[in-house]
């Protein structure tokens, strides 16, 4: 489970994140959206222990991302998805997906390129394996990058707007995957401006605004006109969203 | 006249002086490599005392001519009771000052990788350590690598101070055989040739590493 308590995070004067209280258990697909600026990222980033908390607590199955003998644990249970896709420009594909595995968890080479191998297959990319990032489209970037995560064997999956950078049919593509990893039962959080996917797959809706939690309903509930619909603002980035 | 078979009988005494310029540069390449690797990682480290030492550092061994570091080296140390042979003193007053612009070199080539890069790297557990070996070197290397070229091929050149030192390189034994022989222009055409070989096969090994470490680029 990942539990978040009273989460504070400021950037000197500027208060990003104002008390976040939210428990993610295992097999959730939960989404999170909310305007532009409202801390989604800011909150993904923190998880993973990249961004250090101003206060509060953030454990991931237990570990205290704030204890530095503890923060290594909880990212090996964590696994992100980036907008920027961020793979490593100097490794070809297989090497981006086996550098993790080979180095924080400790497989042989072969173990992991194996592994990445399948991986590849799974993702229709096994031809693109010795390509180096520079040669791939932003879809293949990004299905490289997926697999880049599940080769950490994450208990939880990260995705920060992982189809934001990629054009419709590619999106269509990478959402494609998601779909299917939902399907095994992978746990996700999953920060997406594509609302209509997040009803398609979620479990929960989270909606963040102005670094607080406006709303955390089950999918049903929250695009009900009882719902988060009730909410006016909700309401509003709904409706901006669906114009879009 | 113009008579290079009478620089033949020379010719080992050349070697010998070569091969002493060839081993202290290649021991001040690797130390001032591994120590402008020391310093850029200092220089841009968020620790404030490590950052100001490292600058410091840099500023220091950019603004003295290396003639004046050589000669405090190896004549001021010892008169405060640091005795060090001439051969050592060259490589490592070397190895500080090149050390300097390495570090530099490098800095500029750490500072163009994207920073997304390394907290994806950082995101999935790996240790400062391996990302910096596995990550920021090779990336960083790309961009710097030939400016670096350039560095320790000036490392190369700046070992002909050495001789003022006292030490047999090749700059050293050229004088001496000048003023035995008095044929200057033989002997300096030979030394010419030497330096030549010497930053010829240098430049061609940066050149191949860079090309190596660039196979990503150009493949895009
Ligand atoms: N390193 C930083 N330093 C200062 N301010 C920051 C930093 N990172 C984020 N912020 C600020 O924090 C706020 C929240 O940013 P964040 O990236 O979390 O928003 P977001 O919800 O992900 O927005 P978007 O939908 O546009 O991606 C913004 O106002 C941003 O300017
Ligand atoms: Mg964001």
């Amino acid at each position: 489970m990942i539990e978040i308590k009273n989460l504070y995070k400021d950037f000197g004067e500027l208060n990003v994140l104002k008390g976040i209280n939210l428990s993610i258990h295992e097999g959730e697909v939960v989404s999170i959206i909310g305007g532009s600026g409202s801390g989604k990222s800011t909150m993904i980033r923190c998880i993973n222990g990249l961004e250090k908390i101003t206060s509060g607590t953030l454990t991931v199955d237990g570990f205290d991302v704030t204890k530095p003998s503890e923060l290594l644990e909880a990212r090996k249970k964590c696994a992100t998805v980036f907008q920027q896709f961020d793979l490593y420009p100097h490794l070809n594909v297989v090497d981006n997906i086996t550098l993790a595995p080979i180095n924080v968890l400790g497989l042989s080479k072969a173990e992991a390129q194996i592994k990445a191998m399948e991986l590849l297959d799974s993702m229709a990319m096994s031809d693109r394996a010795t390509f180096y990032p520079s040669q791939l489209s932003g879809g293949q970037k990004q299905r490289a990058g997926i697999c880049r995560a599940l080769a950490m064997n994450p208990r939880y999956l990260l995705l920060d707007e992982i189809t934001s950078s990629l054009d419709p049919e590619m999106t269509a593509e990478v959402l494609e995957i998601l779909k299917l990893l939902v399907k095994r039962g992978i746990t996700m959080i999953c920060v997406t401006h594509e609302i209509d996917f997040a009803r398609e797959i979620s479990d929960r809706i989270v909606f963040l605004d102005e670094g607080t939690i406006l709303k955390d309903m089950d999918k049903q509930s929250f695009f009900n006109d009882d719902g988060g619909l009730m909410e006016p603002r909700i309401a509003k980035f709904l409706t901006k969203m669906a114009t879009i | 006249m113009f008579d290079l078979s009478s620089m033949m009988q020379y010719l080992p005494a050349f070697l010998e002086g070569f091969i002493m310029t060839a081993k202290v540069s290649i021991i001040s390449i690797g130390f001032s490599f591994i120590l402008g690797m020391i310093i850029a990682l200092m220089r841009i480290s968020t620790h404030k005392i490590l950052k100001y030492f490292a600058l410091a550092y840099v500023d220091m061994f950019r603004n003295i001519p290396f003639i004046v570091l050589i000669f405090f080296s190896y004549y001021g140390l010892p008169e405060i009771g640091i005795y060090i042979d001439a051969f050592w003193t060259g490589v490592l007053t070397l190895s500080l000052a090149v050390g300097a612009y390495t570090a530099e070199t490098l800095r500029a080539g750490i500072e163009s990788i994207d920073k997304g890069i390394i907290e994806a790297a950082k995101s999935f557990g790996l240790s400062p350590f391996k990302i910096f070996i596995k990550i920021i070197m090779p990336i960083a290397l790309t961009v710097s690598v030939r400016p670096l070229g350039s560095v320790f091929i000036n490392l190369i050149l700046t070992t002909s101070i050495l001789s003022a030192i006292t030490l047999n390189e090749l700059t050293g034994v050229s004088k001496v055989i000048a003023s035995t022989t008095f044929r200057p222009f033989e002997v300096y055409v030979f030394l010419v040739f030497f330096y030549g070989l010497l930053t010829f096969l240098l430049s061609g090994l940066f050149n191949l590493w860079h090309l190596r470490l660039n196979k990503y680029n150009e493949a895009g």
